[in-house]
């Protein structure tokens, strides 16, 4: 519609003679020109900005509520690596902590199997000690009392056979002797 | 029930050893004591009555002795023991046992001695641990 326009004012314009027209200027076709782009204006103005403004502000909104969700997921994200590398930290030094209470408790319970152990073994060392004494002890005394009982029996068969009656008088007599 | 009297036997060691003491016949004190020990039922006790009596003969001066040897002994050794023991009368009660291999052993009541062989062989086989 605004190209008609124009040609129109532009083909009528000539024959005035003035400023405008000798500059190609038609007053009736600019009229009409700028009352059809201030129509055009308004109609875009009502009907056709707002709505495109509208979805542009909405596309902004949710470009921004996009990034808005987006930051805050990255620093839900960041705050979660955070925790996790915290826990995983805490694990690690929890870990290590049982560690080395394990080893320690490890270390400790050895020393005291290997000192229970050597204190058993030596235990049984000295018990073995002991009964062998005890058994060198009995046996010591019972080659003693088998000497002795020898020695009694022995001596009792030849006094038996040399202690003769005569023998006999003079031990009675001194042993009467010794008596006084 | 015997119908005995029961008569102590300190007082009856007592009788025999006076009725000694006085010289009645040892013979028939003894039969006496002894009747009167079946008739009691005390037959039991005779071993005891006769060390009650020497015991009451020692404490009236009389000792009787038990001498055991290996041989049957001398008049002279009769004589020695008889020396050893210091009382106003003893008598010996003399037995031969083999066992004691040689020496002397005499008891009297209250004391004991003893030098046989068997004993010097006791004594050695008591060193026995």
């Amino acid at each position: 519609m605004i190209l008609p326009l124009t040609y129109l004012a532009s083909a009528e314009a000539a024959p005035s003679g003035d400023l405008f027209a000798a500059l190609g200027i038609d007053w009736t076709a600019l009229v009409i020109n700028i009352v059809a782009f201030l129509i055009l204006m308004w109609f875009l103005g009502k009907f056709v900005y707002p709505p495109l403004s509208r979805s542009l502000e909405k596309r902004q909104d949710d470009i921004e509520a996009a990034a808005q969700a987006a930051t805050e997921t990255r620093e839900r994200a960041d705050k979660v690596e955070a925790d996790v590398q915290k826990l995983l930290t805490r694990a690690r030094k929890d870990a290590a902590e049982i560690m080395a209470t394990a080893k320690s408790e490890a270390t400790e319970l050895l020393a005291k199997s290997e000192q229970r152990s050597r204190e058993q073994a030596k235990n049984l060392v000295d018990a073995a000690h002991d009964d062998i004494a005890k058994e060198v002890e009995n046996a010591r005394k019972t080659l003693y009392n088998d000497a002795v009982d020898l020695v009694v029996q022995a001596t009792a068969r030849v006094t038996q056979q040399t202690v003769d009656a005569a023998h006999d008088k003079k031990l009675v007599a001194k042993s009467l002797e010794e008596a006084r | 029930m015997t119908g005995v009297a029961t008569i102590s036997r300190r007082k009856l060691a007592d009788y025999v050893a006076r009725e000694i003491e006085a010289g009645s016949d040892i013979r028939q004190l003894i039969d006496q004591v002894a009747a009167y020990l079946i008739e009691a039922g005390r037959e039991r006790d005779v071993e005891l009555m006769r060390r009650t009596i020497e015991i009451a003969l020692a404490h009236r001066g009389t000792i009787v002795a038990n001498v055991t040897t290996a041989h049957p002994l001398s008049a002279t050794e009769r004589k020695a023991i008889i020396a050893k023991i210091d009382a106003q009368r003893v008598y010996l009660r003399e037995s031969v046992d083999p066992a004691v291999i040689g020496g002397v052993r005499i008891e009297t009541p209250g004391r004991r001695f003893d030098a046989t062989i068997a004993r010097h062989l006791s004594r050695l086989s008591a060193l026995k641990i």
